[in-house]
């Protein structure tokens, strides 16, 4: 047991596992449902990361948004920052699933692709 | 004459056309709006298919999968096809439809309803006052916010603590409102506790708990709400209310299964789930017509959603080669003092596969133990960590221990 032992809240998928950090050089994760807990759990303890689920405008296509996501998590702190830099944006139909929207954004070394096709429709 | 009909074509639906296409049967979806995939094109964030596929997907990708899977086995898709009445007839069923070529009629021998849920409104919760414009269930918001872009005001005042309200207030927050409330008569956030903590928590929204809205003020637009302070029992505190001004209410105040139209065609509703009554196959209580996704119960994870279509697919299979494994009597399945809602509310076949079931605990526990007991004899008894109302829970249930009963009780301890 160390002072830096404590309790987070998994948020990678609905299950909502309470995992328990042991926090020493090396971080000990118990409490998680899947494999997904313990990296979650790694990273909470020093540097929290957040996934960025969000929209961009998009121009010829069904809906005027784009849904787009951070390709991994970028962290908590620069969150602001990528919305900034994506709120100007707009790019056009047609748009592949998986497509690179924005290269690393705000810095962060993470791309933001689109998260489905979207047709050109005039 | 076609063999099936799914109605719905958001994910349960096109978990359950596939599976059963590949059996061999003629199979068509037919869905109301433009494209595939219900509420998860409106669902942008990501937290889907962690079960199924190991990985962390957003709405869109999830249905993405699916939609493939319905392509890939040739099963018919008619898009802006809204089903108005089903009746049954000595064959099968006959519907009428409204279709962009007007409105048709269409048959089949079996039914898959998979129209999934709607959101409790304002007169459901009883808010008082004007009926200005600007009052909005926060799903209709996440529609306007993730695929058209527009905001449904600039100091939103967000009504319950549910989980479509939390998503709703991180879009609205990384938007870039001006303000956000969020109040709820909870002493605790009753959406997913991840929900609270990635959606609130983590950018310091400001939230009430044991608060309400008594009225709404505002004359042709919102102006401002009365908020009221509410006792463990939801009941107003008198001399606490207070004006807040906002321009726009935002409602996330409950999904309801949308089992209006399977009761028009007289399958029995449970009061619990709101849902209708189904066996371990998800057929209702009208025979050849199966339910299945947010129609049975509220999921929150669409992971357990569409394993209710997977399941659907088989006494599908069953019914339409006209095999019965049918009980003489059904077992009925209650749940407890201690638990809200079971599903199957009936296990009405001998098999020998084991059965899952789903169930909403009533209360928070640490070290539960879940209990099946028929009578004061315990079947089946399992010790959970940690349970909540939020989380919908699973459990097996071997069909071996429910030889000879007749109801099986569901509870936590
Ligand atoms: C805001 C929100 C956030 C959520 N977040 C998560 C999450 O993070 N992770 C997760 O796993 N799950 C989440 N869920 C739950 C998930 O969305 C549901 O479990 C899933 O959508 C249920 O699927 P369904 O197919 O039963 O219903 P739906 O997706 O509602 O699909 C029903 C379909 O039927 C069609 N339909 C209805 N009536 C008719 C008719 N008469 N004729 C023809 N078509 C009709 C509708 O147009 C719709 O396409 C969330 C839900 C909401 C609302
Ligand atoms: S540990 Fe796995 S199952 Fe548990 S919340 Fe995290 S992602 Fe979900």
């Amino acid at each position: 047991m160390s002072d830096e032992d404590r309790e987070v809240l998994c948020v990678r998928c609905p299950k909502g596992c309470r995992l328990k950090l042991f926090i020493d050089e090396n971080i000990v994760v118990k409490g998680q449902e899947c494999k997904l807990g313990v990296d979650y759990g790694k990273k909470e303890a020093r540097h929290p990361e957040r996934e960025v689920p969000t929209t961009v405008k998009i121009k010829n296509a069904r809906w005027p948004r784009l849904p787009v996501r951070s390709k991994k998590s970028v962290p908590l702190a620069k969150i602001d920052e990528v919305m900034e830099e994506l709120r100007g944006l707009k790019v056009e139909a047609p748009v592949k699933k998986g497509e690179v929207i924005v290269q690393n954004v705000a810095d962060t070394s993470v791309d933001i692709i689109a998260e489905r096709d979207m047709e050109r429709e005039v | 004459m076609k063999d099936v009909v799914v109605i719905g074509g958001g994910p349960s639906g096109l978990a359950a056309a596939p599976e059963i296409g590949k059996k061999g049967y003629d199979v068509t979806i037919l869905e109301r709006n433009g494209e595939l995939g219900g509420l998860l094109q409106q669902c942008i964030h990501e937290g889907f298919g962690t079960l199924l596929f190991d990985k962390s997907l957003s709405g869109p990708e999830f249905a993405d999968i699916f939609i493939n899977r319905v392509h890939d086995t040739g099963v018919k898709v008619e898009l802006e096809t809204y089903v108005k009445s089903v009746e049954k007839r000595e064959d099968g069923f006959e519907m009428t439809a409204v279709t962009p070529k007007g409105v048709e009629i269409i048959k089949t021998r079996s039914l898959v309803y998979a129209i999934g849920c709607r959101e409790r409104n304002r007169f459901e919760i009883k808010i008082g006052g004007t009926r200005p414009a600007g009052v909005l269930t926060a799903g209709t918001v996440q529609r306007l916010v993730n695929l058209y872009g527009v905001l449904p005001g600039k100091n939103p005042i967000i009504v319950g603590g549910g989980d479509v309200g939390l998503i709703v207030a991180r879009h609205l927050y990384l938007e870039g409102v001006e303000s956000i409330l969020m109040v709820y008569p909870e002493e605790f956030f009753s959406g997913l506790p991840r929900n609270a903590q990635q959606c609130i928590l983590d950018f310091d929204i400001p939230y009430r708990p044991r608060t309400t809205v008594k009225r709404i003020l505002g004359d042709k637009k919102v102006e401002a709400v009365e908020l009221v302070k509410v006792d463990e029992n939801w009941d107003m505190i008198q001399g606490t209310e207070e004006i807040y001004r906002c321009d726009s209410v935002i409602l996330s105040v409950g999904l309801v299964p949308y089992s209006e139209k399977v009761e028009e065609l007289g399958a029995e509703i449970d009061c619990k789930t709101n849902g209708p009554v189904v066996d371990e196959f998800f057929e209702t209580t009208v025979e050849g017509v199966f339910s299945v996704g947010n129609l049975v119960q509220i999921f929150d994870y669409v992971d357990d959603a569409v394993q209710t279509s997977f399941v659907a697919a088989q006494g599908v299979d069953k019914y339409l080669k006209g095999f019965s494994s049918k009980r003489d009597k059904p077992v009925k399945l209650k749940p407890g003092k201690n638990v809200g809602t079971v599903t199957p509310q009936v296990i009405a076949h001998d098999a020998d596969d084991d059965i899952k079931i789903f169930f909403r605990p009533g209360i928070e526990k640490e070290g539960a133990r879940i209990e099946l007991t028929s009578g004061k004899e315990v079947l089946k008894h399992q010790k959970k960590r940690y349970v909540r109302p939020s989380t919908l829970e699973e459990m097996e249930l071997p069909r071996d221990i429910l030889s000879k009963k007749k109801e099986v009780m569901v509870d936590v301890r």
